[in-house]
């Protein structure tokens, strides 16, 4: 987005702020109610709670709400008109503060006034609590915390006052004389009256039936920014977090719900993309519900195995409040290779060849000569030269307020990223801003618009992990004997070559002069909700949804040729390396300019009736609701041949010239797309006397991608109940505050195909033959069409438990669940003979899976004096095994077939150490096509047919790499104005093989191949990480790690994918670290400055792994030849709230 | 306003809670059209039917078919990839010739099709005549037309498969469950012959400017003398020749280097390539001196092995002995037949514009004895470089792709298949005639020998003139002379000093190459034994 229409953005938000805050100075709300004689108290606050903005605040020790109401009725009454006829007689008085009506026992005969208290009520991070009820113990007597938190209130001497407030723990405070008392509050998640976001609509905690965990907004601001998904991956159970990449704008992770990846963004209501998700700002977020069991998640319909609700902020009844929030923080790669150096690499080099029974190349002087740096001889640590420290930067600005009428919250943010690779950038500006107004009576609006953009850019040539020849893979290559530059006989410089087996491979000219590539992304989505009460039936409602997401992408990027010198590979007689001058192959030889441009427009409506009362003590709420979703997009895009200048680097002054002769016309490119989906959704809640609960949904979903009627709709029923023990008269025991036993049962339904597969269909192919002279193209039959193709299901089981224990001391929330998934989509090759010709199905509906597991969460939190601390420890577990896998060939051997095993098992063959003798090779059996070498690996005869084949020798030896274990610790504690929050991950139960997984393993291709630069020395010619040579296997050194080094080796047996590969991947890693200090507000008390928060913080700050020994991060990409690393981010930051 | 708002929800949502199944219906498909689509005009099956003819690519040098981008000649005596490494063109055939044993009932062949494509070519072919069969409304005559192409494209592969195993599973239709058992080799070779004798008797002499290119009558006949000679059926062999022959439009070009460039008169079927829009090829890319401006090039070179085959201008034999050691006389290059020269490149004759060198640090490309580097780019381990199918006339090889057409069938190739099948057929005088005219267009005086000693002769004659045209390590299948001729042996080259004009016969290789009888018929694949139980293995594999 350019700069001129982010300031009309902003300009026009600010409009709309200012036309809302005047409107807001309307007079406040008339209430149409009429209570029953059935009704108490707190009946009746709720019917008012549910049909107006306002909150009662009040002391249930004090307040006794369970006395009758009695009857009265109200139409368009003044608020304090009701309230007075209400209480009248009953005791109680009350107080209007904004929309909060906070109750007190009316004062009786007035006790010894002995001490005077006052202070500020803030909560663990300092900010200001307003509205938090202020009662002297044991009396009805109390008063509630201003708008900035402010209370003061006369208790005699020695007694007690009870601070409270709804979603934090209450405090008990000790009074001996006046004087000034500032009182903390925690908050306090499992507080039982929490309202959870669950799938289109509310509920409260203590309502809860399916396997639900929420994030709050304070959470998201305990760790670096980045992504969203790095943060809520490890705050919640149940989820496995991956973040495979270190990239500026890649960073984020990828999130696995109890071993499923079909998971959806929910924000706001409406279903939006992982990057939606992982582009919030997180001081845009309110809270973030993670929906984990089918029961719960059902009624989303569509490929929705588990769902992340987040809710942004909206603005309350109170005044207007400005927050400052920045951040600055420097980033280097989490995990360091080391690669040989020049010396080095001569002494291994040499050795290597020894081992061929060859003549040394460096000699003792050349080696000289690379410490001296002369005769065109280096010793470059390619590694350290290539990867310095990364900055971001992180801004936000938000407000909020309102009045009766109209709430707003508005926020902006921009956050930076400069990563550790030169010309690897990340830049996005978040703005937001919630709107509710109260149109009319029973009447609401609902208005939320956010819009985002996202700026990536990189050199032409980028760090992809499967991407050819990366920056990081040619980092890995680059020879350590020679400089990063030399001149040329005309005195200029240039970067120097490594004569790799693939090509010449430089990486600083790859950073440096390669070109760009910049990819500009705008989301504009604005979601509005027009809600009507109806006044005529309590408890009735009608709501209508629609959502117009639209984004445009524009994307530009430009090859230009380089120049570099490629070193000639010395001989032993080489004094001074020579070196030639030629343009870079990867970057051929003519500039290429392309560019793209993308449009994407989702509408999203959802319609629904809902009906919520109470009967007695009967609680009952119905939804009905219809959504529709449709999706289209279309592309087109240009590439362009030569420029006369770089500098001039449009597709308008492309010279259509190829190596400077050849007409190269300009290449076009146009595409579009569209989508849709719609289902049905109706869901009953009942709950009986907070003790029975129960929900049954049922969605019917419908998707384009399917052909016929009854196999392009599913049905999706969910229900699930819960029995709240700790409410029933008998339980009586003391340490247990709160205790549910939950258990539901549900489906679910992916698609996980591509469109257009249950027709038959033909592929067009441009210029494929040439007929009468001339370029013709070609037709070609390519999907087989299935109509029988229909949706991916799962049955979900859970079973779980929510308990609060001593006080709130211990909240401990235990889930068990079971899934088992059939008519799983999968492509079907490797069953039938390749005499079919591939004809057949390319997907079917055709595996089964199960998956098994627990998420536990146990939670303490304590104050000692002064000090609070919490303990959180999270343990997922989840295991998912093929029941039947449809790929398995009619007759393969058990241990190669993948039914029965863990989705995700390695193909490989077992390793049983290395050959230490040419005796041992003679008396072995061995592959004859890839006869061994003494310090080979040694490979296990499975099928005993006295030859070594890896395709009746290979099975699923190997554990998935991806942990079935993960969890995290979190130890928090705050003292005074000091707060702490550490964070450690966890994962255990997998197998991560050094050289990566080759996945897209074909049962046709006889070059498995398990070696990557970090697994087999001098791979392509290139240079070798440190642990390969010093631990290889020599006959001094029998029990070697690795084998034999060799430089060019004909066997290659050692490729074969193979347990020897393999390591554990269990790690523990400190992900995050918050330190924070809160200035006294004493300090402040004569700045317009209500808080403020120092803070540092770190991410990824150190690993304890079996696979750090070979730098390999935990959470490495599975395949990679060199990728862009994790990073440790080390930051600072403040945050500020004005008056 | 109440009863307004009232109304206006409770339309609202009725409104949307209709059936939405029409409205799922609306989305259509943007990137593929549908089978019944294609047969709606007539030049979209002309494309259809298109999409065969890149068979001709797949199976040619210039493709990846026959041996993962190797050209065959490797497994023979007379090509050499110089680079050690375990890649296409360069070490991967090394270890095949070297570990023939690679070759298992459990592990296939790297040079097997059977898995890697050659099913999927005729299952397309196949699903083109059923689609035909159920949606076509043309005319029988353009019908008839079309399904001659895509038959002679189904022999073709078959005839692929068939070269390689000792009959194998046929399909004339579409599969249905894939439990299928392998024909007999007579009844491979009948399929053949029958798709081209369809072919023969519905494709036209020749087609009109704007279809030119596409298959005739003369190439069916053409494909079906060579076939036949696999299938030892003789006079089949004999008759599809004459055939060619009778229709009087192939002859033979003036000179030799034009024989095998495509676009004239010897070129009975070709394929033609467009370095601009494409396809193209890169063939000179792989085996261009680095000379020629790339660097990555010279991957396979002829060995001294194929230059000891020609004989000199004058049908003499040269007597090489001088030079099986180390010597400072000048091998007689320069006195061999044209056909020499114009296939290979040797020290001291010209290739684009430049005298080559071929030696040690030359500078026309450079000579490196084997085993010494990994990679050999650019760089011969012979001491020659090929010069047969590269276009000379290609200045920008590190630029541009090739298209220097491909010519799978030409007239000699056809004079050759008649006179080894006289020959068989005891027609003595017409199979010498026929070969004799082979030689006269080099300017090569007749051969007049009989018998085995003609039969050799002969041997050498179709060796050399489609010398890298893909027809020798088959000719030697069929002939069943592998075994004998491609076992235990290594092949040689000349290391030259160019400084001191030093010629030193190198081995090329430094393991003896092998061949065992087994290897005639390649096993059925492990994947098709896994899948389809009804298939029976070679009795020679069990």
């Amino acid at each position: 987005m350019n700069n001129s229409i982010l300031r009309s953005l902003v300009s026009c938000v600010v409009l709309l702020l200012v036309t809302f805050s005047a409107a807001a100075q309307n007079p406040g709300s008339k209430i149409t109610i009429r209570t029953t004689a059935g009704d108490n108290l707190e009946t009746v606050f709720s019917k008012i709670e549910k049909a107006t903005e306002y909150r009662f605040i009040y002391n249930s020790n004090v307040i006794d709400v369970k006395q009758k109401a009695g009857q009265i009725t109200a139409s368009r009454e003044d608020i304090g008109t009701f309230l007075k006829k209400l209480f009248n007689g009953k005791g109680i008085s009350f107080s209007i503060k904004g929309n909060k009506i906070v109750l007190s026992a009316e004062e009786k005969a007035s006790a010894a006034v002995t001490c005077s208290v006052s202070g500020i009520v803030s909560d663990a991070s300092g900010a200001p609590l307003p509205g938090a009820s202020v009662m002297i113990e044991g009396s009805l007597n109390g008063t509630v915390s201003s708008a900035d938190g402010k209370y003061s209130i006369k208790v005699p001497a020695g007694g007690r006052i009870v601070v409270s407030m709804l979603g934090f723990q209450d405090r008990v405070l000790n009074v001996t004389k006046s004087g000034t008392m500032d009182v903390t509050l925690d908050d306090d998640l499992q507080q039982l009256d929490q309202i959870v976001v669950v799938g289109y609509g509310t509920q409260k905690r203590s309502s809860l039936t399916g396997a639900i965990s929420t994030v709050s907004a304070s959470d998201v601001l305990k760790a670096p920014v980045m992504s969203i998904s790095n943060i809520v991956g490890a705050r919640v159970s149940g989820i496995a977090a991956v973040q495979s990449s270190g990239q500026p704008g890649s960073n984020n992770a990828t999130l696995t719900v109890r071993g499923q990846s079909s998971v959806i963004y929910v924000i706001d209501g409406i279903r939006r993309s992982a990057a939606d998700f992982n582009g919030l700002d997180p001081n845009e977020i309110e809270s973030v519900s993670v929906l984990k069991d089918a029961s719960a998640v059902a009624v989303f319909g569509l490929d929705a195995n588990a769902a992340f609700v987040v809710t942004t902020k909206k603005g309350a009844d109170e005044a207007v409040k400005i927050t400052y929030s920045g951040n600055v923080g420097i980033s280097r790669n989490a995990e360091k290779h080391d690669y040989l150096d020049g010396p080095e690499y001569a002494y291994w080099y040499n050795k290597a060849l020894e081992n061929v029974g060859r003549d040394p190349v460096f000699t003792a002087e050349q080696v000289q000569k690379m410490r001296a740096g002369v005769d065109g001889w280096g010793n470059t640590d390619w590694y350290d030269e290539m990867w310095g420290t990364g900055v971001n930067t992180h801004h936000n600005i938000s407000a909020s307020g309102g009045n009766k009428v109209v709430q707003f919250f508005a926020s902006l943010g921009y956050f930076n990223e400069k990563g550790n690779l030169n010309n690897f950038d990340y830049n996005r500006y978040n703005l937001r801003a919630n709107i509710n107004a109260n149109l009319t009576e029973g009447l609401s609006l609902n208005l939320g618009l956010s819009v985002r953009q996202e700026d990536r850019s990189t050199p032409f040539i980028d760090a992809n992990p499967k991407g050819f020849l990366t920056v990081p893979t040619q980092t890995c290559y680059a020879l350590p004997f020679v400089p990063m530059t030399v001149k040329d006989s005309d005195g200029k410089e240039y970067p120097v070559a490594t004569p790799t087996s693939i090509q010449p491979v430089s990486p600083y000219a790859m950073t440096e002069g390669s070109g760009y590539s910049r990819t500009g992304r705008n989301y504009q989505q604005a979601n509005a909700a027009l809600q009507y009460d109806a006044p005529w039936l309590e408890g009735l409602s009608f709501k209508f949804q629609g959502a117009y997401d639209l984004s445009y992408a524009m994307s530009k990027s430009l090859k230009t040729p380089m120049e570099v010198m490629v070193v000639t590979y010395p001989t032993s007689t080489t004094e001074e390396l020579s070196y030639k001058k030629v343009n870079s192959t990867i970057l051929g030889d003519t500039p290429t300019l392309s560019e793209s441009a993308s449009r994407s427009l989702t509408v999203t409506t959802q319609s629904s009736i809902s009906y919520a009362n109470t009967f007695g003590k009967h609680d009952i709420s119905v939804l009905a609701l219809c959504e529709t979703r449709e999706t289209k997009g279309n592309n087109l895009g240009a590439t362009g041949y030569g420029l006369d200048f770089i500098q001039l680097d449009e597709l308008s002054k492309v010279t259509n010239l190829k190596n400077g002769t050849e007409e190269a016309i300009p290449e076009i490119s146009g595409a579009s797309s569209q989508s849709k989906a719609a289902g049905f959704v109706g869901r009953i809640n009942w709950n009986y006397d907070e003790r029975y609960y129960i929900e049954a949904s049922v969605r019917h979903d419908g998707s384009y991608l399917f052909g016929g009627m009854n196999k392009r709709w599913v049905t999706l029923p969910g229900f699930s109940a819960a029995w709240r023990i700790s409410n029933e008269n008998w339980f009586n025991v003391s340490w247990i505050d709160n205790m549910k036993i939950r258990a539901g049962i549900g489906k679910t339904a992916t698609s996980g195909v591509s469109a257009f597969q249950w027709m038959n269909t033909m592929g067009l192919n441009p210029n494929t033959v040439v007929i009468g002279g001339a370029s013709q193209s070609g037709i070609n039959a390519s999907v087989l069409g299935n109509p029988n193709l229909t949706w991916s299901q799962c049955l979900s089981y859970n079973v779980g438990v929510d308990a609060s224990l001593w006080n709130g001391r211990l909240n401990v929330e235990a889930d068990a669940f079971y899934k088992y998934e059939f008519d799983k989509l999968s492509t079907v090759t490797g069953a039938y003979p390749p005499s079919m010709g591939g004809y057949y199905f390319s997907s079917d509906n055709v595996n089964e899976v199960d998956y098994r597991g627990f998420d536990l969460t146990l939670n303490h939190r304590n104050r000692v004096g002064q000090f609070n601390y919490g303990v959180k420890f999270i343990w997922s577990f989840a295991y998912a095994r093929w029941l039947h896998y449809a790929g398995d060939s009619k007759d393969t051997q058990e241990w190669s077939r993948l039914t029965g095993k863990q989705v995700g098992s390695q193909l490989a063959l077992i390793a049983e150490g290395l050959y230490q003798s040419q005796d041992e090779i003679d008396n072995s059996v061995i592959d004859p096509t890839r006869p061994p070498l003494v310090g080979y690996i040694r490979y296990k005869d499975m099928d005993g047919d006295g030859i070594i084949n890896y395709r009746k020798d290979q099975g699923y030896f190997s554990r998935s790499i991806t942990p079935t274990h993960t969890g995290s610790l979190e130890l928090s504690g705050a003292w005074k104005g000091f707060d702490l929050n550490v964070l450690f991950s966890w994962g255990l139960g997998n197998d991560v093989p050094i050289s990566g997984l080759y996945v897209g393993f074909s049962g046709t291709s006889n070059y498995v191949q398990a070696l990557t630069e970090y697994s087999k020395a001098f791979y392509q010619n290139g240079n070798t990480p440190k642990y390969l040579v010093e631990n290889s296997w020599t006959p001094e050194n029998p029990n070697a790690e690795f084998p034999c080094l060799e430089v060019a080796s004909r066997g290659t047996g050692n490729a074969y994918c193979s347990t020897f590969w393999n390591r554990n991947g269990a790690y523990l890693r400190l992900k995050t670290a918050q330190l924070g200090y809160t200035l006294p507000s004493k300090l402040l008390s004569r700045l317009p400055i209500e808080n403020v928060r120092f803070y540092i913080e770190g991410f990824n700050l150190f690993t304890v792994s079996d696979l750090t020994k070979f730098n390999i991060d935990p959470e490495a990409p599975g395949v990679n030849n060199g990728y862009y690393p994790q990073q440790r981010t080390a930051s600072i930051g403040v945050k500020v709230t004005f008056k | 306003m109440r009863h307004i708002i009232k109304i206006s929800a409770l339309v609202l949502g009725l409104a949307t809670l209709v059936s939405c199944n029409g409205w799922l219906d609306d989305v259509r498909q943007t990137t593929k059209i549908s089978d019944e689509t294609v047969w709606q005009q007539e030049s979209s099956v002309d494309s259809y039917v298109n999409t065969f003819y890149t068979y001709l690519h797949d199976y040619s040098p210039f493709g990846t078919a026959q041996y993962q981008g190797n050209l065959t000649e490797c497994l023979t005596d007379v090509f050499n990839y110089g680079s050690t490494n375990l890649n296409p063109r360069m070490g991967h055939a090394y270890l095949l010739l070297t570990t023939p044993n690679s070759i298992s009932a459990d592990g296939g062949c790297m040079y097997s099709i059977w898995e890697r494509g050659a099913y999927k070519q005729i299952r397309q072919i196949n699903q083109f005549l059923s689609l035909q069969r159920k949606y076509s409304k043309f005319s029988d005559e353009q019908n008839a037309l079309w399904e001659a192409q895509v038959r002679f494209f189904r022999a073709f592969v078959y005839f692929q498969l068939a070269k390689r195993h000792d009959g194998v599973i046929l399909y004339d239709d579409l599969p249905t469950d894939g439990q299928k058992d392998r024909s007999t080799n007579e009844e491979t070779w009948q399929f053949v012959a029958d798709d081209l004798d369809y072919a023969a008797q519905h494709l036209p002499e020749k087609w009109n400017a704007a279809n030119s290119g596409r298959v005739t009558k003369g190439a069916a006949f053409a494909l079906k003398s060579r076939a036949m000679l696999y299938a030892g059926r003789w006079q089949d062999a004999y008759d599809a020749a004459d055939s060619v022959m009778s229709l009087n439009l192939y002859d033979l070009t003036a000179k030799y280097e034009d024989a095998w460039k495509g676009n004239n008169v010897e070129s009975i079927l070709e394929f033609n390539y467009d370095a601009q829009n494409g396809p193209s090829h890169s063939f000179d890319k792989y085996h261009c001196p680095a000379c020629d401006g790339y660097d990555y090039g010279g991957l396979g070179t002829p060995t001294q092995e194929m230059v000891e085959c020609y004989e000199k201008a004058d049908g003499t034999k040269v007597d090489w002995t001088p030079w099986h050691g180390t010597t400072n006389v000048t091998p007689p290059y320069a006195e061999l037949e044209p056909r020499f020269k114009a296939t290979v490149i040797y020290r001291g004759c010209t290739w684009k514009g430049k005298v080559m060198d071929c030696s040690l640090a030359g500078e026309n490309g450079e000579y490196v004895p084997y085993g010494k580097l990994i990679t050999t780019y650019g760089k011969t381990t012979t001491g020659y470089f090929l010069r047969k199918l590269m276009d000379e006339g290609l200045t920008d090889v590190k630029n541009t792709d090739s298209s220097q057409p491909w010519v799978e069938i030409r007239f000699a190739e056809v004079l050759l298949n008649k006179a080894e099948a006289a020959y068989r057929l005891n027609k003595a005088g017409e199979a010498r005639e026929l070969m004799n005219r082979v030689r006269g267009r080099v300017g090569l005086p007749r051969k007049s020998s009989s018998g085995d000693a003609w039969f050799k002769d002969y041997r050498n004659e179709r060796k050399v003139e489609l010398a890298y045209e893909g027809h020798l390590f088959w000719d030697m299948r069929r002939w069943r002379l592998a075994h004998t001729e491609y076992n235990h042996y290594r092949t040689h080259g000349m290391a030259i000093n160019g400084a001191s004009n030093t010629y030193d016969y190198v081995v090329c290789d430094d393991k003896d190459r092998l061949f065992d009888e087994k290897y005639y018929c390649l096993p059925v694949p492990v994947d098709e034994r896994k899948n389809n139980l009804s298939i029976k293995q070679y009795d020679s594999w069990l």
